[in-house]
């Protein structure tokens, strides 16, 4: 009996050891680390920046939709079915917009942004310099603005061109981190007006101008972009003096980096174009955003430059009107409203360079079209490609926007032409001669040559109040239709009295 | 030290015994009606020494001069004490036939009770029901046959996931798995392959097994505490007895074939909609040259852009048809050989058993293979100390087909349906057509037969499950029970896509490996008590400590660039790709004890207890309390029924319990920053997860009211069931706005109800007179179930970004705008906006309750019919109430002709004004102009009710002069067909399935033949 009363106790006493034992329910992460922990060293700073970049890649922000969809959802582009991706955009289904990818993912940067800004002040690693703190201050600005900037040309009309009874406001602007549970239950936040929005923007970017130095690569912030963005932002906001204040600061930090006609396809067919002033960088084949939605699959079903091997599906392709502006002509090909019922074949090109960047696909997936090929896997591998975010050449026809708008404080016609043919000859045309209205709209008609497929057709004709001629291919889409503006996600109306959904949805 | 010398005492007694006289005594054991019964066990009372019985029941043992006993069992006849009067030859015993119901023994978890004892709902599945079904995992085979337990496939992929739920559906953000122990060993059910789908249950030959018990009230399950909240499912394997080695040998092989194929267009139709495609929304006319050159273009006729009126005409009326469907289809081959031996002594009983199991799936190339070796041993070490251990090893091997499932191009089950017809698989030299830098005319324009063919993937799952486990007998009433147990797996993938084709031309080829290994020990120190008070009551329970921990990590690394086809391996390949490396882990542990008081057999009360922590929860709220009560009347047994000749079975039984659920993330509480981001060629972290302290159990409550009948002598049996289970401090992501950066957050909040019913009836219709007459018995099982969510947070009616789950709906609510047909005028879909007029074009604000995922009502019906030595079993189960959309079927109903389609959409689409049809016209867009697309809202939402003849087994038992020469006891050779017959209409490849069926491998129809011999 002795013996189990031993056994008894030992038994107990395992038992109550185990369970008093503070580790016995105690497991750590190894993937992830303690919150708390993550902003008190300089690599942990860091390497949380490097988590806003890595943001911008994502395929609902610039890895596809903030390029591929303002041409889809306006007049660039002609979705050929090939995969049935961008068919809806380009159709204008109500619903295909952007989506809460992109307000998700921005919003996530912006909140990361401020967790890290407002962490720097306390931060007391030793090995963390001044300096570090000032370019780290800088970085977070321009991306906090970026993504602020992205969020509302998507939801919002933009100043100065709103149909009033559809105005719902900007997006909501958060300047201030959320870092519990608690803050996060809380949180039910309101759009702020549209031009509190850019202010914010505009103020966000200036300080990032203010802490920013230049570098000589554009995969990061710099002040050159920061003063370019500034150039854009403040178009769109129509006030063209600091429109063109900050083009004039921009091109005197760029220096020369305008391509000229001889070497404007080269310089478009390297990984990074010397023209761009801040772009999106895939650094290593471990970042490819794959075959279904890349920006090469996208566009083009050519697998790499001189290749006529089918690669992607070409899901967007350029529409008649945006082949006229570039100067091409077709024999057959890219519109469904015309059965020549045949491949697309070019029968003539001018002289302009930049549809040496159009060229016949494959008939790998259906009748081959005329496709963009601004993105070929230039980074060295299929479905990689750096994606700029604003080049020097855009903020030259800021310039000349800002100076040939009518009514601008800064109305300078000859500045502008000069901004104008800077371009134009540049790009193998001769220079235009031209005055009032023609003027201005050789400015907008070769903004949209220059920068087609890169992301900014719907934005320079919304911010201009501008319907949306889609024939042959598709019905029009009026400046008043509520199909202009995306929806604010559904699931953030649901659990958010506060935010007010764009009409129609 | 008086048990010291009583111990010695009795020691020398036995040895005594030992050296005294022996006598010999002969006879013969029958059961019921008068059939030999052999490998009976016969032991001399009171001592080591027994024999068993021959084929015929004889037997002969040596009886010790002063021994006047003998104790008689054998495997389902009741245990029988003889006594030896002076003529001890030729003695005649008679075994009764178990009390097929109530006398049952159930594993209540911890322990094995009487089912008479027990007052839970506790539904008991015996091995021999589903023994030889061809299904590689035990899930699979509960489907139908137990009362309240819904059981579907997701797919069916040999070996793959399947969806088992106990009562409905209770947690939102949780699992809703039942908690599986085989043996005492709680195993993880989590699928680990990331190449195909592994059920870690598939590691058991369901022949192995015993019995399946499953613990489906609170009440029962409360002894599991915090794992319980889905029920508990205790598998029993089985075990050795006592007596001459015997040896069981069983083999079965047949073939799988496809249930149906899909019923697709020729090229001509194809042509046809395609055409219609264009015109509509180009105001053309379909036989328009234009239209037939566009689409005899696409259609990769040469020089079809010049074709005259006739020679477009002629093209279309040569384009080939090629069945595709036939060259991704196969007849399966299924095989299974089984050995085992078991036997033992009165101190020493094992069981060894050996399975090789080969199963193909009808879809190229997935199959599975599988070897499993068991071993069970238990010995009296002394008199107090009993010593065993149960050991399975096993592995199993899965050929993967390019894609298990998914729209991929290379989906073998979605490409073979629809891939344009027109298309050859093969050139004429019989070399594989289309393959890189060519390819196919249409989207699919992947060989996928090629595909199929030359890439390589294979799966492997290496298993152990083992425990080892003591008893030692502290006093006659209390015994102390240590157990330790483990479930190690290691699952390995290769994936390889080769160089010659599409995914792998343009890099060389890409291999990926990984492996996982997941380690899950336990033990439990019990301790079970026992003792009467007084002649009419009894107490008896256990008190217990248990601790668990489990850890999982992995790697995975991949290349590209392979010199040729033939080199696989990844050191062969010149660019490495990232490695990849993960960890996960928790802890639980838990006190609990039972307490069970029977008075007089007629009135049982029981009450468990168990608090449990888990490492999983918010560092404030670890632990956790579950209660739980139990009550039962055996009415049967009251004076007033003694002489009841209508009723032979009546019991009352009520419970109440509560259990928990932790099937969350390992870390859901934690405040995170995780990694994963790269930009610049850097790393980057992020603020992942917010803390939530307070994160902590979600309860169940389940009140369970049940009645046992039996009339007639039990010809009449069954049970009924009524329950009502309450979860509460739901387990859910709750969404956050996402302005905060934060898409949600872990918490405990909201409600959801599941009411039921359950009815298990069986009817003897016929009951053998005699051994070897006719018989028929019918077993029903039914279950209703009502699903409804009670409550959510801040008095959302619905929650954000997920309107499947509203209040006072079932969960998987479809929740959509309604379809309205076709307009007949103009050919296009409509559907109803929010004030019920007809729209063109869906907003949110329409969308509508249409129906729910979940079924209401399923079960099963078995019948089974005796007579001489055959027996038949016919097995249906069934399932009402769900509304699914299938991926796969809705793919294929489109009206943009992009693909191969159903001849449905042939034979409804609208082809002119006036024409009253459901599918509209075709449109190469998809959508119309200013209109929603044309499968939006409810318009590919289905009622999946159906009734499915699941099994049918027909088996004879051979018994003749022949076998009994050659010492065989028992031989039986059966037939067998599972999923024979379905009544439901359903466009896709199979009714029975779980998610998005989008290429999914589909279940098939089999058929088996096999024999088994005892000797």
């Amino acid at each position: 009996m002795k013996k189990n009363i031993y056994l008894l106790i030992l038994t107990a006493t395992l038992v109550s050891s185990a369970w008093s034992c503070k580790d016995a329910l105690i497991i750590e992460p190894r993937q992830s680390i303690e919150a708390s922990t993550a902003l008190t060293t300089k690599d942990g700073i860091s390497a949380s920046i490097i988590s806003v970049y890595s943001r911008l890649k994502n395929l609902r922000v610039y890895g596809r939709d903030l390029v591929a969809l303002p041409e889809a959802l306006a007049d660039n582009g002609f979705a050929t079915n090939k995969s049935g991706r961008l068919l809806p955009e380009a159709q204008n289904v109500v619903n295909a917009h952007f989506t809460i990818g992109l307000w998700q993912t921005a919003y996530s940067g912006i909140n990361q942004a401020n967790l890290i800004l407002e962490a720097l002040p306390s931060a007391t690693d030793p090995t963390i310099t001044a300096a570090d703190k000032i370019s780290w201050e800088g970085q977070l600005y321009f991306l906090r603005a970026l993504n602020h900037f992205t969020l509302v040309e998507a939801f919002a009309y933009m100043p100065g061109a709103v149909v009033a009874s559809q105005n719902r406001g900007g997006v909501p602007v958060m300047l201030k981190s959320v870092g519990t549970s608690d803050a996060a239950l809380a949180l039910l936040p309101s759009r702020a007006p549209i031009d509190d929005v850019y202010a914010a923007i505009v103020s966000d970017f200036e300080a990032a101008n203010q802490r920013l130095t230049n570098s000589t690569l554009p995969n990061v912030a710099s002040k050159v972009a920061a003063q370019a963005m500034l150039s854009r932002v403040n178009l769109y906001r129509k006030n063209y003096t600091e429109a063109k204040r900050w083009a004039d600061s921009a091109i005197n930090s760029a220096g020369t980096r305008l391509s000229t006609a001889s070497n404007y396809v080269a310089n478009f067919r390297a990984a990074t174009n010397p023209e761009t002033l801040f772009q999106v960088f895939f650094a290593t084949n471990g970042e490819n955003l794959g075959v279904n939605e890349s920006l090469q699959t996208s566009f083009t079903t050519l697998q790499g430059v001189g290749s006529t091997v089918t690669g992607g599906f070409g899901d967007l392709v350029p529409t008649i009107s945006l082949l006229n502006a570039l100067g091409i002509t077709l024999t057959g090909g890219n519109t469904n409203a015309v059965f020549t019922g045949g491949n697309a074949s070019i029968a003539t090109r001018s002289a302009d360079v930049r549809n040496l960047l159009f060229e016949v696909g494959t008939t790998g997936r259906g009748l081959s079209k005329v496709e963009c090929t601004k993105f070929i896997g230039k980074s060295g591998f299929i479905n990689l490609d750096n994606i700029p975010v604003i080049r020097i050449a855009e903020v030259y026809l800021n310039r000349a926007e800002a100076m040939a708008t009518p009514g601008s404080p800064v109305f300078n016609e000859t500045a502008a032409l000069a901004d104008l043919n800077r371009i134009a000859t540049n790009r193998g045309l001769t220079s235009f001669t031209l005055t009032g209205t023609a003027l201005y709209e050789e400015i907008l008609n070769q903004r949209r040559i220059e920068l087609a497929f890169e992301g900014h057709r719907l934005w320079d004709l919304k911010r201009l109040g501008r319907d949306i001629v889609k024939t042959p291919h598709y019905v029009n889409l009026n400046f008043t239709d509520t199909r202009l503006l995306a929806p604010i996600p559904q699931r953030e109306v649901d659990g958010n009295k506060n935010l007010a959904q764009n009409p129609g949805y | 030290m008086r048990k010291l010398v009583l111990l010695i005492c009795s020691t020398l007694l036995l040895f005594g015994q030992l050296m005294a006289q022996t006598r010999t005594v002969t006879g013969k054991v029958m059961d019921g009606d008068g059939k030999p019964v052999a490998n009976a066990t016969v032991m001399v009372k009171g001592s080591t020494s027994g024999t068993s019985t021959d084929a015929e029941g004889n037997f002969s043992i040596q009886v010790p001069a002063n021994v006047n006993r003998l104790v008689v069992s054998a495997v389902g006849l009741a245990t029988s004490e003889i006594a030896l009067g002076s003529a001890a030859t030729g003695l005649r015993i008679s075994l009764k036939q178990e009390d097929r119901n109530l006398e049952e023994v159930v594993v209540t978890g911890y322990t094995a009770r009487k089912k008479r004892d027990e007052a839970g709902a506790i539904s008991s599945v015996k091995g021999e029901e589903i023994r030889n079904l061809p299904n590689p995992s035990l899930d699979k085979a509960l489907q139908g046959r137990a009362a309240g337990v819904l059981v579907q496939s997701n797919n069916g992929i040999p070996g793959g996931a399947i969806n088992v739920r106990i009562r409905g559906q209770g947690s939102i953000l949780a699992g809703n798995e039942p908690l599986y122990i085989v043996d005492g060993v709680q195993m993880n059910t989590r699928s680990d392959a990331n190449f195909t789908q592994s059920n870690p249950l598939a590691f058991l030959n369901p022949n192995d097994i015993e019995s399946i018990d499953i613990l489906k009230d609170a009440a029962s399950a409360a002894i599991y505490g915090a794992q319980a909240s889905g029920g508990v499912v205790v598998v029993t394997t089985r075990k050795g007895r006592a007596g001459k080695t015997r040896f069981e040998a069983n083999v079965y092989f047949g073939q799988a074939t496809p249930l149906q194929k899909l019923d697709v267009l020729n090229s001509q139709e194809l042509f046809q909609l395609r055409s219609e495609g264009y015109a509509w929304p180009n105001s053309l006319a379909p036989g328009d040259l234009a239209i037939k050159r566009t689409v005899l273009n696409e259609f990769r006729v040469p020089g079809a852009g010049a074709f005259t009126d006739k020679q477009a005409d002629s093209a279309i009326n040569a384009l080939p048809t090629y069945d595709w469907q036939d060259e991704v289809m196969r007849t399966g081959s299924i095989q299974n050989y089984e050995l085992a031996a078991s036997g033992g002594n009165d101190r020493t009983t094992f069981r060894i058993s050996g399975s090789y199991s080969y199963q193909q799936a009808i879809i190229t190339k997935a199959d599975f293979q599988r070897g499993s070796m068991k071993f069970d041993m238990t010995n009296k070490a002394t008199d107090k100390l009993t010593i065993g251990t149960s050991l399975n090893l096993s592995t199993y091997n899965q050929e993967l087909p390019f894609a298990v499932s998914g729209s991929f191009l290379g989906s073998p089950a979605f490409a073979g349906a629809t891939i344009y017809p027109f298309n050859p698989i093969y050139n004429a030299d019989g070399t594989f057509f289309g393959l890189p830098p060519a390819n196919l005319a249409g989207v699919l324009n992947q060989n996928i037969v090629a595909v199929n063919e030359y890439n390589k993937g294979l799966n492997r799952t290496n298993q152990l499950v083992g425990n080892i486990n003591l008893a030692y007998q502290i006093a006659p009433w209390l015994s102390f029970r240590p157990y330790f147990g483990l479930d190690y797996r290691l699952v390995q993938g290769k994936q390889y896509r080769d160089p010659r084709t599409p995914d792998g031309f343009a890099v060389r080829g890409i291999g990926n490996v990984e492996s996982e290994w997941n380690t899950n020990f336990m033990t439990s120190q019990l301790f079970n008590y026992n003792f009467n008070l007084g002649a009419k009551s009894k107490i008896d329970g256990l008190v217990g400590y248990e601790y668990r921990v489990e850890n999982q990590e992995g790697i995975t690394a991949s290349a590209d660039g392979f010199p040729t086809y033939q080199f696989t391996t990844l050191n062969t390949a010149a660019n490495a790709r990232p490695p990849g490396e993960f960890f996960t882990g928790y802890k639980r542990q838990s006190l609990f004890g039972q307490l069970n008081y029977n008075f007089d057999s007629k009135y049982l009360i029981s009450g468990t207890l168990r608090y449990d922590g888990s490492s999983r929860f918010g560092a404030n709220k670890r632990y956790g309390l579950f209660p739980a009560v139990k009550l039962a009347w055996n009415i049967d047994n009251e004076d007033f029924l003694a002489n009841a000749r209508a009723v032979s079975t009546l019991r009352l039984r009520a419970s109440w319990g509560a259990t928990g659920n932790d099937q969350i993330g390992n870390f859901d509480g934690l405040g995170l920053y995780g990694g994963g981001f790269v930009y610049n060629n850097q790393p980057g972290i992020s603020f992942s997860q917010l803390a939530n302290p307070e994160l902590q159990w979600e309860r169940n409550q389940t009140f369970n009211l049940g009645v046992d009948f039996g009339f007639f002598r039990n010809r009449i049996n069954g049970s009924v069931e009524l329950y009502n289970k309450l979860t509460k401090d739901l387990l859910l992501s709750q969404p956050v706005q996402l302005t905060t950066g934060f898409s949600s957050i872990t918490r405990n909040v909201g409600q959801v109800t599941n009411k039921g019913v359950e009815l298990t009836l069986g009817v003897d219709l016929f009951k053998p007179k005699a051994s070897g007459n006719f018989g028929w018995t019918t077993t029903f099982v039914f279950t209703y179930n009502k699903n409804s969510v009670k409550q959510l947070y801040n008095n959302l009616q619905e929650l954000p970004g997920d309107p499947s789950i509203r209040v006072g709906r079932e969960l998987g609510s479809v929740f959509t705008q309604k379809y309205a047909g076709v307009n007949v005028a103009t050919g296009r879909p409509m559907w109803y906006d929010t004030l019920g007029n007809l729209t063109y074009q869906v907003l949110a604000r329409d969308r509508r309750y249409i129906g729910d995922a979940q079924p209401n009502y399923w079960g099963g019906l078995n019948n089974t019919v005796r007579w001489k030595g055959f027996s038949l079993d016919v097995f249906f189960q069934y399932e009402y109430g769900r509304t699914i959309t299938d991926g796969q079927a809705n793919f294929m109903l489109e009206n943009i002709a992009r693909l191969n389609a159903n001849k449905e959409v042939y034979n409804q689409r609208w082809t002119a004004p006036g024409q009253l049809t459901y599918l509209p016209r075709m449109n190469v867009n998809g959508a119309e102009q200013k209109g929603s697309g044309a499968g939006s809202g409810s318009r590919n939402f289905f009622k999946a009710d159906y009734i499915r003849l699941k099994n049918v087994t027909l088996s004879y038992d051979i018994n003749s002069e022949v076998t009994r020469r050659l010492k065989i006891n028992n031989a039986r050779f059966y037939i067998q067909g599972t999923n024979l017959w379905t009544y439901s209409d359903w466009y896709s490849y199979d009714i029975e399935f779980v998610g998005d069926a989008t290429g999914i491998i589909p279940q098939s129809k089999n058929f088996t033949v096999g024999i088994q011999f005892q000797f």
